[in-house]
């Protein structure tokens, strides 16, 4: 699976804007109709997609797109834990 | 199968109708969801307009158990509970809480869900697990639970006075 392709994918049907728009430069507050609702909604169905489960920090401490998916490749990268 | 939380003996502070001081959640099953409508009045605020965090995490634990019990798969205890804040829930606003399972074996059970307004924006979303219950185990816990209560019972508010 594409992680840019989909990530980009994922903000733009949240946002409602063109995936034209997006590049890994772009602060997510600079983004049309973003609010913490719709952070919340694309970290959802981005570790939905991906089978992940991002940290809290990840709330606060990205700010751009770019950052984002690297954190995305970091958690896919991980040796999955066996019990 | 029916949900053990029915019971007339039951007083969760989730769901129970009889409690006084519960949320009393409605609960409806539709194909794998599970939802419940409500709205929360001053009584379970936090800052004033805002219900506390401690009740929107109490009603999605409420909510993915409910999708648990409503998939057939019995009685069980939260395990684990994640939640996380997209905006604050306000007083007296109507939302409706969902929750379905996203997967389960034997032990375990894992359970997403959501808490949105009314009008559909995100208010927080939390996934858990939960260990299920036999219901031998369940019962073992209703004699154990009823045993406290009698002895309660000669006390005022049913609460156990210590040092007497």
């Amino acid at each position: 699976m594409d992680v840019q392709k989909t990530i980009y994918s994922i903000i733009s049907q949240q946002l409602g804007i063109e995936i034209s728009q997006l590049n890994s430069e772009v602060h997510f507050r600079s983004l049309p109709n973003i609010s913490s609702m719709k952070v919340l909604q694309i970290i959802l169905e981005v570790e939905r997609a991906f089978d992940i489960e991002l940290d809290d920090e990840v709330t606060f401490r990205v700010e751009t797109i770019g950052q984002f998916e690297s954190e995305v490749e970091r958690l896919r990268a991980r040796i999955p834990e066996h019990i | 199968m029916s949900n053990p939380k029915n019971a007339v003996d039951i007083n969760c502070f989730g769901c129970a109708p009889k409690n006084p001081i519960g949320l009393k959640l409605e609960f409806e099953a539709v194909h794998r969801q599970c939802s419940s409508r409500f709205s929360l009045g001053p009584d379970y605020e936090s800052y004033p307009g805002v219900i506390h965090g401690g009740i929107v995490a109490t009603i999605l634990d409420e909510t993915l158990a409910q999708a648990v019990y409503h998939h057939g798969n019995g009685s069980a205890f939260t395990v684990g509970l994640r939640v996380r804040y997209g905006h604050p829930m306000e007083t007296n606003i109507p939302h409706v809480a969902i929750g379905e399972i996203i997967r389960a074996d034997s032990t375990l059970i894992r359970a997403s869900g959501r808490i949105q307004r009314d009008t559909g924006e995100l208010i927080a979303a939390a996934v858990g697990s939960f260990y299920l219950v036999s219901a031998k185990g369940m019962e073992a816990m209703r004699s154990i639970s009823l045993e406290r209560c009698r002895d309660h019972l000669h006390e005022p508010n049913g609460v156990k006075m210590r040092g007497k």
